[in-house]
């Protein structure tokens, strides 16, 4: 599929603060691309250097192959979801959708079809009449969606637009704008804090950090290839360890401080007597019984197991100090008391060597 | 859809322990009671002289009932004329206000708040100098060979001295520099809770600036734009200094016609029947503005049009100003884009800024510099006032303070700002409790009356307490003068006060209540040190307002018993000399210097 948007080595400083450190980018047309990153690491700079709020210091950015760098946001034909919507309260909700073709001067005939349309398609027919602060959150949402739709835009920016609603509507308005998404062939690019979201959403992830990207990837292979212990620890939850390359080959063989040796089924280009980090996501631990073996064992004391809901946390401190967490599906077995001894084993095939120096 | 973002935005309310259904009609007006001494004080001291006052002319002069007073002042044509002037100047005034305030405004509401913070002194700065200095200097830069005159004739815009003094451009030009620092501050607010989102969401839409300018940014600044219009309308209207001193014979307005025939004809009720015109045409447009605008957005909150029966005319008033703002839009978006043609695009954006900068630098010139022009006069060696003395002398500060009567003056002025300052500080304290801290019905009711002595215009206020006094024989009397001067206080301390509790977290209270202690405790302990910073603004504010007061002061002084107001008044009256301009100087370092103190107040206040 053809480029939508380019970014090029862009960057922003405010005097000696770097907002973002010259980072690039590309989307594919009908992408749903998410910025995803803890708050100050750059995302909003970034979409807001796409939408050209502000001027980036360095670099250049491509829309449909057209350089708009230097253009105004009015000229560049993009659609922006506020994350507190950005309705103008002094208009109704018919006009607030009109405002951008009206500024495009387009007919009544035609605006009035097109408004009509759009109310249709987020399910609001009934509320073009009313206020924007007449809707409920969720309501208001939906409108700053079919305002950004409504002049087609070549692609739609969204700043946190879930932010500022309760948990439950969230997850319904995901939904919703996933069938936008999908139904229109829209391009998205989206920004959020929410890990969760940005699983369940993108077609790729560009996790950020420290103003600038750590990783770009699918969600899948954010969450199994994390290219970093940022990314790792940013993603779901992971038990996080350092240790040094003992060997390397068919298998890796790394070494703990205390003496233990932990077994990786693939390398990461790392060398003998290299200082890495090495994980495994605690879905991948399992609690063993007796005689039960895995490549990897530990042996340590429950501390506690957690319920919550689906599954159940397992917390184990091991011998030297160290802690493991261990998830496993709700099952109703069963499980040690806290205090016991209990072996924690996972496969070689699960644990993962972050590459050196990340 | 559960959860409305609008109504997020309101704090939920601190919960009573007690279910209010659940207690006495007695015991749920006990949290009222700190409302009492202000009412009453108002009472007997403000609604009772006035409405005796405006009563007066329903009566003739043998005691009976007759509308005789009304028609003789609608048949008498000079009546109708002053009535008018009083209109046009007062209209003129809101407009130079508004239009020369706005981009004051919008530059502070769009600079950082840092710089903010700074320069919004210096736009407060003219308005807490004394109105008579201000006048003062006027006059010194309007006359025939005043600067003004002087740098016209250099600059060969002009062959002959121009007139700009005892007609209508002095009038006006006195008046507005009087009245857009007023302007500035009530639109301020509104421009700074407008969402920057809006307009970057109107960019992203498609609109270019001028259209985002009128279609989103101006509609979002009507309420604060029409609430000051209001205030700087009713404000205006009761001028009497400025007309006096920088009009002619043709800028006579009201409040003048009310003082000549008082104090030179003693016809009482021609006075009260020109106060009830006054009153009636303040009154007239407050309430026009509650119809159309709304008084809520008054008070920052946002007009909420939906929530109440919108009135037919303020629906087309809207529609109309729908009209106008597109149109305006959309003809600037024409202009704008052939302007854009022409300059390179940074250039464009530059001029749009250096615009808003340059249009800021010319109204605070305005502002700030006339004043400082009383201070070379102040040191003159000669006779004369000139605002380029040759030469440097202390003899009219000298002259100042061997002079008895300008020392008692001052005297007085201090004694009673801080009287009254005081008078107004505990009774104000204890209503903004009350109010701040209640839910109740009526409450909008009482805020009006507690706000009332800031709508009747002053010289009504005057006229009542001097026929008041007259027959307490309190005319003349310091503590006739405390009480007067507590009266038009008040309300400057309950608002201020309101405003520093509605930030107030009342958890601290609930906190030291589960640490055991009692009501007076927690008062003495934890609210009063907490406020204490905002307590001095409003007690400095309440001082203020006394010791620039004339209107009043002209009333109820008298024989050897004067202001600092009062003494300049005669003095300018009866003619210009430099130690007045001594006097002007001295005061301008005292205010300046109180502006400054006050300043640092809010900002210690504003860090908890």
């Amino acid at each position: 599929m053809s480029e939508k948007l380019r970014a090029e080595r862009i960057s922003k400083r405010y005097q000696s603060v770097v907002a973002l450190s010259p980072t690039t980018l590309s989307m594919r047309d009908g992408e749903f691309l998410t910025l995803l990153g803890p708050s100050g690491s750059g995302k909003t700079t970034l979409l807001s250097l796409v939408a050209g709020l502000i001027e980036p210091t360095e670099g250049d950015i491509w829309i449909d192959g057209q350089r708009v760098t230097h253009e105004s946001s009015a000229k560049r034909g993009l659609g922006m979801v506020f994350q507190n919507y950005a309705l103008f309260p002094h208009l109704s909700i018919y006009e607030n959708i009109a405002f951008p073709l009206r500024m495009r001067r387009m007919g009544g005939a035609e605006i009035d079809a097109a408004v009509r349309r759009v109310l249709d398609l987020v399910h609001l027919p009934q509320v073009a009449e009313r206020l924007p602060r007449e809707l409920s959150g969720g309501q208001q949402q939906r409108i700053a969606l079919a305002r950004c739709i409504v002049y087609e835009p070549s692609i739609i920016l969204m700043d946190e637009p879930l932010g500022a609603l309760d948990k439950n509507l969230r997850e319904h308005m995901q939904t919703e704008i996933k069938r936008l998404h999908v139904e229109l062939g829209i391009t998205v690019l989206y920004v959020t804090h929410d890990q969760e979201e940005a699983l369940s959403m993108s077609d790729r992830i560009c996790l950020m950090n420290n103003a600038k990207v750590e990783q770009i990837g699918t969600p899948a292979e954010l969450y199994f290839r994390p290219a970093s212990v940022f990314a790792a620890g940013f993603l779901g939850e992971s038990n996080i360890a350092s240790a040094k390359v003992l060997s390397t080959g068919a298998e890796t063989l790394l070494g703990s401080p205390d003496g233990s040796t932990v077994r990786v089924a693939a390398g990461a280009g790392c060398r003998a007597d290299d200082k890495v980090n090495w994980m495994v996501r605690p879905e991948r631990l399992q609690l063993l019984g007796d005689g039960e073996m895995r490549e990897n064992v530990r042996r340590g004391q429950l501390l506690d197991v957690v319920f919550v809901g689906g599954f159940t946390k397992i917390n184990v401190r091991l011998d030297d100090g160290t802690m493991l967490l261990a998830k496993e599906l709700t099952s109703g077995r069963s499980l040690p008391e806290r205090g016991q001894t209990v072996r924690l084993g996972w496969s070689s095939a699960d644990a993962i060597v972050l590459p050196p120096g990340a | 859809m559960t959860a409305t973002a609008a109504r997020e935005y309101e704090p939920p309310p601190v919960a009573d322990p007690v279910a209010p259904r659940l207690r006495s009609p007695l015991s749920r007006a006990k949290p009222l009671l700190p409302l009492a001494p202000l009412f009453a004080f108002l009472v007997v001291f403000f609604f009772f002289p006035v409405v005796q006052i405006l009563s007066l002319s329903l009566f003739g002069e043998g005691g009976t009932a007759t509308i005789a007073n009304y028609t003789k002042i609608f048949s008498d044509p000079l009546y109708f004329d002053v009535l008018l002037i009083t209109f046009k100047i007062a209209g003129w005034t809101t407009v130079i206000s508004i239009v020369g305030g706005f981009p004051v405004a919008y530059y502070l509401a769009n600079t950082d708040p840092q710089s903010r913070t700074a320069l919004v002194i210096w736009v407060l700065l003219p308005f807490w100098t004394s109105f008579l200095v201000r006048t003062f200097a006027w006059m010194i830069l309007l006359g025939r060979s005043g600067a003004i005159n002087q740098l016209l004739l250099a600059l060969g815009i002009v062959d002959a001295p121009a007139s700009l003094i005892f007609n209508l451009t002095g009038t006006l030009i006195g008046m507005s520099h009087a009245m857009l620092p007023l302007a500035v501050m009530t639109m301020l607010p509104v421009m700074q809770t407008i969402d920057g989102n809006l307009s970057r969401a109107a960019e992203t839409l498609g609109a270019g600036r001028a259209q985002i300018f009128w279609r989103i940014y101006i509609p979002q600044c009507m309420p604060g734009i029409s609430a000051a219009a209001m205030m700087v309308f009713i404000s205006s209207l009761g001028f009497f200094i400025t007309p006096a001193l920088l009009g002619g014979a043709r800028e006579t307005m009201l409040t003048q016609v009310i003082i000549t025939q008082i104090q030179e004809l003693l016809n009482w009720p021609a006075a009260s029947t020109a106060s009830v015109l006054l009153l009636a045409a303040s009154i007239v447009v407050f309430v026009a503005y509650d119809r159309v605008v709304g008084l809520s957005s008054l008070a920052g909150g946002s007009s909420d049009r939906s929530a109440r029966w919108v009135s037919p005319w303020s629906r087309f008033l809207d529609r109309l100003g729908r009209a106008v703002v597109n149109g305006l839009g959309s003809l600037c978006d024409a202009f704008g884009a052939r302007l854009a043609r022409l300059l390179p695009d940074p250039m464009f954006r530059r001029l749009g800024r250096g615009t808003s900068l340059a249009l800021f630098l010319l109204v605070l010139v305005f502002l700030l510099v006339p004043t400082l022009f009383v201070i070379p006069a102040s040191f003159t060696p000669g006779n004369a006032v000139q605002a380029n003395p040759n030469g440097f002398s202390l003899r009219w500060y000298e002259a100042v303070f061997a002079s008895s009567e300008w020392t008692s003056a001052a005297w007085n002025s201090l004694v009673i700002g801080l009287a009254s300052g005081m008078v107004a500080l505990v009774l104000g304290t204890m209503a903004a409790f009350a109010m701040a801290w209640n839910r109740f019905l009526g409450k909008t009711a009482a805020l009006a009356v507690i706000l009332s002595p800031l709508i009747v215009p002053r010289i009504v206020i005057a006229v009542a307490l001097f026929f008041l006094y007259s027959r307490l024989e309190l005319v003349g009397t310091v503590t006739g003068l405390v009480i007067a001067h507590a009266v038009l206080a008040v309300p400057y301390v309950v608002i201020t006060v309101m405003a520093v509790l509605a930030t107030y977290d009342r958890r601290l209270d609930q906190a030291a209540a589960v640490m055991g202690a009692g009501r007076w405790q927690t008062l003495r302990r934890i609210t009063l040190p907490i406020i204490r910073p905002g307590l001095l603004s409003a007690f400095l504010f309440a001082f203020v307002t006394s010791f620039d007061e004339l209107t009043v002061a002209l009333f109820l002084t008298g024989g050897s018993f004067n202001t600092l107001p009062r003494q300049m008044w005669s003095d300018l009256l009866l003619q210009i000399n430099p130690t007045l301009a001594a006097v002007a100087t001295l005061l301008l370092v005292v205010m300046t210097g109180l502006l400054f103190l006050n300043e640092r107040l809010r900002r210690s206040a504003g860090r908890h």
